[in-house]
């Protein structure tokens, strides 16, 4: 991982979400041998495979493809995972420029 | 406290369940629910207005009006940058008249960054009593609420349940 993956947004103080995360979560809400499951599942879907750290952008790739190919819970979760992801990224991107994160 | 903990953990699956039932995590935004938030927004002059819901670790614009940039693109926000969160927590509005002094609020970047001043959100309870989130009104100025308007807020809101719970899954 290059250093703008790991670093938080300045200002914000938002670090970006890990695998670690990720399980974590899904084990809450489907327990550990579930949320296991679930996750390689759409892991393997989103042709995410390897054994280093994920970027954030891969993360929510495979976040999106279990919001959108999940069951129940699981989609939800992927869905709150896919919102910080895509927040951690914006900000990322545009972290020197203020007016262009606001949109103006 | 593990008890309190185990239950409260509990009853937030059983509130996750129900958000997945209603299917609110939709990409397609639902026309009813996009209407509301414009009407909120225009009823109390008002710059911005969302449907949110708000998840485990994150709240999710279901609809929203007037958002600009990054949380628009986003559609929505890690939950510790909630203001909803207050609102499904406690199960009563969250009214914020000046953000740089409230103390819940004064240290969100939300504040400090993307300029928000005010907050008024009406929690959206489901028939079966979970708090799904809130239809809520935000400003860039600070300024203060009337219950005239959280009255008219609080019917706008039975308006975006009704809408959410005619969405249940069978």
């Amino acid at each position: 991982m290059d250093d703008r993956s790991t670093a938080t947004v300045p200002r914000y103080g938002l670090a970006p979400p890990t695998e670690d995360d990720a399980l974590a979560m899904l084990s809450r809400a489907l327990g550990s041998d579930r949320a296991v499951s679930a996750w390689m599942a759409a892991r393997a879907a989103a042709g995410v495979r390897g054994g280093a750290p994920l970027t954030p952008e891969a993360l929510l790739a495979v976040a999106e493809r279990l919001q959108g190919e999940g069951d129940g819970v699981a989609r939800v979760v992927a869905g709150s995972l896919a919102v910080r992801a895509r927040t951690y990224l914006l900000l990322m991107r545009h972290r020197e420029d203020p007016a262009e994160r606001r949109g103006r | 406290m593990t008890d309190e903990r185990g239950t409260a953990a509990a009853v937030d699956r059983e509130r996750l369940a129900e958000i997945a039932a209603l299917d609110l995590m939709s990409a397609e935004t639902d026309a009813v629910l996009q209407e509301t938030a414009e009407e909120a927004a225009a009823r109390l002059g008002l710059p911005i207005s969302l449907v949110t819901v708000v998840l485990d670790q994150a709240q999710y614009f279901a609809a929203q009006h007037g958002l600009e940039g990054w949380m628009r693109e986003a559609r929505g926000t890690p939950v510790e940058w909630s203001f909803c969160v207050n609102a499904v927590k406690s199960g009563e509005p969250f009214v914020v008249e000046d953000a740089t002094r409230h103390p819940l609020v004064r240290g969100n970047p939300l504040v400090s960054e993307d300029g928000i001043r005010c907050y008024a959100g009406i929690p959206l309870v489901t028939s079966r009593g979970h708090t799904l989130g809130t239809l809520c009104v935000i400003g860039k100025e600070a300024r203060t609420f009337t219950g005239d308007e959280l009255a008219m807020l609080r019917e706008l809101a039975a308006k975006a349940v009704a809408r959410i719970e005619s969405r249940r899954k069978a």
